[in-house]
């Protein structure tokens, strides 16, 4: 298997996943940096250019609320997940502890 | 900092007009916090190496953009099977009209040679299949427009009711069947051509010759129902097979008895004069013959295929 082949897999295999740490990490405020911060610090590297559009998108979806706040002599723009987003998280936690309890034996193998 | 807002511009002119505003501030907001983290990790660097490193890791502009606001296909790919499809048969069907308009213009103008016609019809059929993919493009692309990103699923189909399909050859290509349909209408106006417009004096043909081709029609009528039978069920079944093998032996007998009938002109058209009667009958013996071996080739196909079946 080639590298980028690995890279387009690698990449597929994340997508969903990166949705599901994003959600749940957005229970309390962040913005932008905050966000990627408490990520990489989970664990999870993700570049800011997939990062920033992707909760622009979950925001235009309805899943997260946001508002403009100052702070630190800079303005910056606050995520939070709202009650759409919330029932999201549960039916989509539920869905990924079934996988993973699934794919774990099977990995074993 | 002259660097960020150049940046910013090129990522604001990407972007569809009401995302623009909204989307440059979030993203100046980010990226400044960004160059607060680049100076807390890495203090030698300047301003300018600062910018330069996170606008370097953002990405270029335009994928920057896109990634904010994703580029829509024309054509949303849930209408792209539909879209195809389309294109092939208004494609066919222009191919057609083309044949029958080139073919008129052909038998009809003694000046107009078959290279001429040729390129009439080719010309033609380019002019024509520009526009209609235009105006197919635009069509779909307002449909796509108007149903948005819904995805439509038919869930009312039967199973029962899927193509028996069991041999890969079963399949019958578009294209064949427009060749087919463009070669009987081709046939059909050259054969009746003489009787409705003007007699062409460079070919005269004996009376029993054309009494024949004109026989030979129903023979092309069945071709051309044949033809459209296939546009509707657009694979072999064992009754399309032998409908199929018996009009193409009934091509072969007929284009055989053609070839055995002598005379076939009244006279030595005035282009082949170079060529005696004797010379230019058994020339077209031996076309014929050639011809013949088309449909009988199919003849042997279909049996086999019927075999197999």
């Amino acid at each position: 298997m080639t590298t980028a082949q690995l890279d387009k897999m690698r990449l597929e295999l994340r997508r969903g996943v990166l949705v599901l740490a994003v959600l749940s990490s957005l229970k309390t405020p962040h913005y932008g940096y905050s966000l990627r911060k408490q990520l990489q610090d989970a664990g999870i590297d993700i570049d800011e250019g997939t990062l920033y559009p992707l909760v622009r998108r979950l925001a235009d979806q309805g899943l997260l609320d946001s508002e403009w706040r100052q702070g630190e002599g800079r303005e910056r723009r606050y995520y939070q997940l709202s009650e759409v987003g919330a029932d999201l998280l549960t039916q989509l936690t539920q869905e990924w502890q079934q996988l993973n309890s699934a794919l774990g034996p099977l990995l074993e193998h | 900092m002259d660097l960020l807002e150049r940046y910013l511009a090129a990522v604001q002119q990407e972007l569809p007009k009401e995302k623009q505003q909204d989307v440059t501030r979030e993203l100046k907001a980010n990226i400044l916090d960004q160059l607060d983290a680049v100076q807390e990790q890495q203090p030698s660097l300047t301003d300018e190496e600062r910018i330069h490193s996170v606008l370097k890791q953002l990405g270029p502009p335009k994928q920057m953009a896109h990634q904010f606001a994703p580029p829509s296909p024309l054509i949303p790919v849930g209408l792209m099977p539909l879209f195809s499809y389309t294109l092939a048969m208004v494609f066919g069907i222009l191919f057609l009209i083309q044949v029958i308009q080139s073919s008129l213009l052909w038998l009809g103008n003694e000046n107009v040679g078959l290279l001429l016609m040729l390129k009439h019809m080719a010309g033609g059929f380019i002019r024509d299949a520009t526009f209609a993919f235009s105006v197919i493009t635009l069509g779909f692309w307002a449909i796509g427009k108007e149903q948005g990103s819904a995805c439509t699923t038919a869930t009312s189909w039967d199973p029962a009711k899927l193509p028996q399909l069991a041999k890969p050859w079963q399949r019958i290509e578009l294209s064949d069947i427009f060749t087919d349909l463009a070669t009987y209408l081709f046939l059909l106006l050259l054969i009746w051509y003489p009787v409705f417009g003007q007699n062409l004096a460079a070919v005269e043909l004996t009376l029993n010759s054309r009494f024949l081709l004109q026989a030979f029609s129903p023979l092309l009528l069945l071709g051309i129902t044949l033809s459209a039978w296939q546009l509707k069920q657009r694979y072999w079944t064992e009754a399309l097979l032998k409908c199929n093998l018996a009009l193409n032996a009934l091509l072969v007998t007929a284009i055989v008895i053609l070839a055995w009938t002598s005379p076939f002109f009244s006279g030595v058209p005035e282009q082949l004069l170079w060529l005696t009667t004797e010379q230019l009958e058994r020339s077209i013996s031996i076309t014929l013959l050639i011809i013949a071996l088309f449909p009988g080739w199919e003849v042997i196909r279909d049996w086999r295929r019927l075999q197999r079946m």
